[in-house]
């Protein structure tokens, strides 16, 4: 193998986990800060709380109706927005 | 863009360092490091001596490229998946829901079949190939019976979806039809890539999901890495796996509301006109509905750019490029400018619009053919 071909795969590597780094940082500010319109739900937790956005609001859900997989009735605990919302049946299924 | 390639010619660099120059440049304006890496990835997978494709071979490509291109995006994605696990409160679907599972396994299968077909050309006969795409595709069906569309609002179609065995055989067959359909349009530099990346755009834009922001990525960088070089297509393995993972994702769109079947439909209205129209071009002329030929649209489009550009690479890419945003570029932006949500039914006029074009463009090529053979 030429040691062009070796800088390269060195590079790429390198360059490929520095990627994966970056993303796994901007995945965790995102489940603490950002979700987009997505709620992660994190179902190691024992209440099954999942974390997402409602605009630029970030918000914790606690998952009442806990029956199957899917999100669909949520109680919002914390964040400007009070009450309850209902969150669209895909939002869990990333 | 000009200085840079300006730039690159006057340091005198070869054509191949200049494009992987080129190539890092706008990976690394995109995505920074991240997607200079997945750029270096791919020049190394496209060196590799197995799974090479020669020019005669492929569609309308005119230089010796590498099979393997989906089986990088395979590579990357799985690297991002995991290290995003490990690294982060990340849970990936197929951990938490047993549906994302059966899904997944659904994709792994088809990118396998795929897989086997680009280290092996014919290595299934095409018979073979369409029964294991059923048996996956139906079991995933089965397994996960909400993806079975209940109402489409076309008549006729709404009647037999009420019978679950229909529904479930009905959905079957267009779920192997679309992935033989998403294969078969890859024949031109950035068609399918265009097509994919939009498609992962509008999924991470309307659902956020990590997973489609991968692939997002992933699919963005494989479409400057395809339309710059021309030395890596998606082969079998992505084609097929990325049209499994469109056609999960897309049904699972569809059943919960999110997306309408006509916004669906025009999001990937080429390689489903491209198919019908191949099969009926076909049968029509006494051929095998499933015989390669170069009466696609994007061949036609082809011919005529080759003759207006010089490079044929450059020709090959346009044709690509010039089809997947006429088509599911023209629905993005409707969707990402707000034109109308994803679940309205008024997609049916994009789609009436992409049918029109097409129909138009075929009719014409066909007569400058037939001028050209002197037919009257």
């Amino acid at each position: 193998m030429s040691i062009v071909r070796v800088v390269l795969s060195l590079a790429a590597v390198s360059f490929t986990a520095i990627g994966i780094i970056q993303s796994a940082e901007l995945s965790a500010l995102d489940v603490q800060s950002s979700g987009i319109r997505a709620a992660y739900a994190l179902p190691n937790l024992p209440e099954r709380i999942a974390v997402g956005i409602v605009g630029s609001q970030v918000i914790t859900i606690i998952i009442e109706n806990g029956r199957d997989t899917i999100i669909q009735e949520t109680a919002v605990e914390s964040g400007s927005l009070q009450g309850r919302i209902l969150v669209n049946q895909s939002a869990g299924s990333f | 863009m000009l200085i840079v390639t300006r730039w690159l010619g006057q340091a005198r660099l070869s054509k191949t360092h200049s494009k992987i120059a080129l190539m890092c440049i706008i990976a690394g304006v995109l995505y920074g490091l991240a997607g200079v890496g997945v750029i270096l990835l791919m020049t190394l997978m496209s060196f590799l001596s197995v799974g090479r494709d020669s020019p005669v071979s492929h569609g309308i490509s005119v230089v010796e490229s590498s099979r393997l291109g989906g089986v990088a995006i395979g590579i990357l994605f799985c690297a991002y998946i995991i290290g995003l696990t490990l690294l982060s409160p990340y849970t990936p679907g197929v951990i938490r829901l047993e549906r994302e599972l059966y899904l997944w396994l659904a994709i792994l299968a088809c990118a396998l079949l795929g897989f086997a077909e680009d280290l092996k050309p014919d290595f299934l006969t095409p018979v073979l190939r369409l029964a294991a795409k059923f048996v996956v595709l139906g079991s995933l069906l089965w397994a996960w019976p909400e993806l079975v569309p209940a109402k489409l609002g076309v008549i006729g179609v709404d009647a037999l979806l009420q019978f679950p065995l229909l529904a479930w055989a009905l959905t079957a067959v267009f779920c192997v039809g679309f992935i033989n359909a998403f294969n078969m349009a890859d024949g031109a530099n950035g068609l399918v890539p265009g097509i994919a990346a939009v498609v992962c755009t509008v999924f991470f834009m309307e659902y956020g999901r990590p997973a489609d922001g991968i692939l997002m990525f992933i699919c963005t960088m494989f479409l400057v890495f395809n339309v710059i070089s021309g030395w890596f297509f998606l082969g079998d393995t992505g084609s097929y796996g990325l049209g499994a993972i469109i056609l999960g994702y897309g049904l699972n769109g569809v059943a919960a509301g999110d997306f309408s079947i006509w916004f669906m439909v025009a999001l990937l209205a080429y390689p489903c006109l491209d198919f019908v129209g191949s099969v009926v071009r076909r049968v029509s002329v006494g051929q095998s509905p499933f015989a390669a030929d170069n009466g696609h649209l994007h061949n036609h489009l082809h011919q005529r750019l080759k003759i207006a550009l010089r490079s044929k690479v450059m020709a090959n890419s346009f044709t690509g490029l010039l089809i997947s945003g006429c088509t599911s570029g023209l629905v993005l932006a409707g969707y990402a400018g707000g034109w109308r949500a994803a679940n309205s039914g008024d997609w049916v006029w994009v789609f009436v619009f992409e049918v029109a074009m097409y129909v138009m463009g075929m009719w014409l090529f066909a007569q400058r053919a037939n001028k050209s053979a002197g037919v009257v």
